[in-house]
């Protein structure tokens, strides 16, 4: 089973079984950053990490999903995580109303979910 | 292909006993719209309101826009696969209710939706603050998920698009203007000495929220294909994609592309347009690869000596828009691509998230993260609970004079990458 990596406690719940779920009880650039460290030790990235156009301060949950194998280290894998989080950091953090959590994890949940056909 | 497209000029938009265009004026009779949307079980009301340019209106949270067309002379229908039958548009006559347009409202999942502004500043950032626009603001019955109600806001936005269009079916058109797309040997035959240029359309397609249709058919589960330009005017591609607002393609959008417009004002010109690409955003990666492949496939084959390639979405459309300008460019043919930026509030951090050296011809429709302070109007069409949720808008950024602080990017179309924006640099 490939590797989801989530700080999304309803793509956890959903994916549970169908994926080896690394849950990441933190922020999303936790998230990216343990995706970093994963494609440095030669998993290979499977989703892009800025899915979707919810900006990485508008939201609280990603989900990214990486290659079970590791092999050597994926160039393009380095790249693009590399960027992201660079991406990311750029946006100033903003205070998200907690109304918003659940609509936030739904659209992580479709974005995954869309990608990976389930 | 050869489209005529004709144009009635729409003055004003009433509400009236009888639908019908009198004079200029677009008369609709609001019950028979509602009836219309509301065979739609999903919802449980909806209200019309009618917003012109001038006036102390805000319209939020923004779903779509679309613009009233009808096919008066031709094969198929406008809206094919979604609305009318499956069959080939893009030729005969079309025409289209000038300066009138429908904007459906509605909270989907709360945020990312965009405003429209029709007075002051944030009037100058959307083009939509210049047409008179039916505003319907949709009820959707308890417990309908985001998906459905997504759906159900996407086709009632074009059935009353649809419908307002037929009312000018025998109205006479007060412009027109002919489009033809010629194949690629008769282009070849009457422009031999003109550069062949391709335009590659990129189209949001990453899931919930971030679709595009093309004939019906959701695009990320499509892979890079052709069509005619006058094909989309006749809505061939249509929107369904709600999020964020600056630089989203509504069906308006697609259906007047800039792009499209300014090659064919040089075709024949300075160059001749020879083919039009389309092509998909998808999140899995091999998709990206496979879907930037097959562009650089068809350019090649196509044997273009330039293409455009716009692209829809901030972050990871970043990624297949220097997929698709690297790939293309390695095989000899030059890109121009279009796109917006996050640059930061002060403009100077990286506008992309993705980059490369052969990317070096690149038109920008603006800096969405630039912010900007919007006056209290006088009524607002919607609701403002969701604007702390908008993208670009700050949570508690009402102020208490009414005025709210956003960055551009809350607003419909502000930063667009067709260029069908006002955001100008000198």
């Amino acid at each position: 089973m490939d590797i989801l990596i989530t700080n999304n406690p309803l793509a956890k719940e959903r994916f549970e079984g169908k994926f080896n779920i690394a849950f990441v009880d933190g922020p999303l650039l936790d998230v990216l950053i343990a995706v970093r460290n994963r494609v440095h030790n030669g998993h290979t990235l499977l989703t892009h990490p800025l899915s979707g156009s919810v900006k990485p301060n508008e939201t609280l949950y990603k989900s990214v999903l990486i290659s079970r194998v590791q092999g050597a280290v994926d160039e393009r894998s380095v790249s693009v995580i590399g960027e992201c989080i660079l991406a990311t950091q750029k946006f100033a953090p903003r205070a998200i109303p907690e109304r918003a959590f659940a609509d936030l994890q739904e659209v992580d949940l479709a974005l995954i979910s869309g990608a990976l056909q389930l | 292909m050869k489209l005529d497209v004709g144009y009635i000029l729409i003055k004003d938009i009433v509400f009236a006993e009888k639908s019908e265009i009198k004079d200029g004026i677009l008369r609709l009779n609001a019950k028979e719209l509602e009836t219309l949307v509301l065979e739609d079980e999903r919802f449980l009301a909806v209200s019309f309101d009618i917003a012109r340019p001038g006036e102390s209106v805000r319209i939020t949270p923004v779903k779509d826009v679309i613009e009233p067309r009808a096919k008066v002379e031709g094969q198929g229908d406008i809206f094919p696969g979604v609305i009318s039958k499956v069959d080939v548009v893009g030729s005969g006559k079309t025409h289209v209710l000038r300066g009138a347009a429908v904007v459906t409202v509605g909270k989907v999942v709360g945020f990312q939706e965009g405003i429209i502004d029709m007075t002051g500043l944030g009037a100058e950032y959307t083009p939509f603050s210049k047409t008179t626009n039916l505003v319907a603001d949709f009820t959707p019955r308890d417990g309908l998920t985001p998906h459905d109600y997504e759906a159900a806001l996407r086709f009632a936005g074009l059935k009353l698009a649809y419908a307002l269009g037929r009312l000018g079916v025998n109205i006479s058109p007060d412009e027109s203007k002919v489009y033809e797309f010629p194949s690629l040997m008769e282009g070849i035959k009457l422009y031999p000495d003109l550069p062949r240029v391709g335009y590659v359309q990129m189209l949001q397609s990453q899931g919930l929220l971030h679709d595009t249709y093309v004939y019906g058919v959701d695009m990320k589960q499509s892979l890079t294909t052709m069509l005619s330009p006058t094909e989309i005017m006749d809505g061939a591609i249509i929107s369904g994609n709600c999020v964020s607002a600056c630089d989203k393609n509504t069906t308006y959008h697609h259906q007047n592309n800039p792009v499209i417009e300014d090659l064919f004002a040089e075709h024949g010109k300075t160059l001749n347009f020879a083919a039009m690409v389309i092509t998909n955003e998808n999140v899995y990666l091999a998709d990206k690869i496979r879907s930037s492949d097959w562009t650089a496939k068809l350019v090649d084959h196509l044997d273009l000596d330039g293409v455009i390639i716009s692209q829809e979405g901030f972050g990871n459309p970043d990624t297949d828009l220097i997929m698709n300008c690297k790939k293309v460019e390695a095989t000899g043919t030059k890109t121009v691509i279009i796109t917006n930026e996050y640059a930061g509030r002060d403009g100077t951090s990286q506008s992309l998230a993705d980059a490369d050296p052969s990317a070096d011809a690149l038109v920008t429709g603006g800096n969405s993260n630039q912010v900007v302070t919007l006056p209290k109007l006088d009524r607002v069409i919607g609701t403002l609970d969701y604007t702390e949720k908008i993208a670009g808008g700050f949570a508690g950024n009402v102020g208490s004079d009414g005025s709210i602080t956003v960055e551009i990017q809350a607003i419909t179309g502000s930063t667009n990458e067709l260029g069908f924006n006002y955001m100008s640099a000198r």
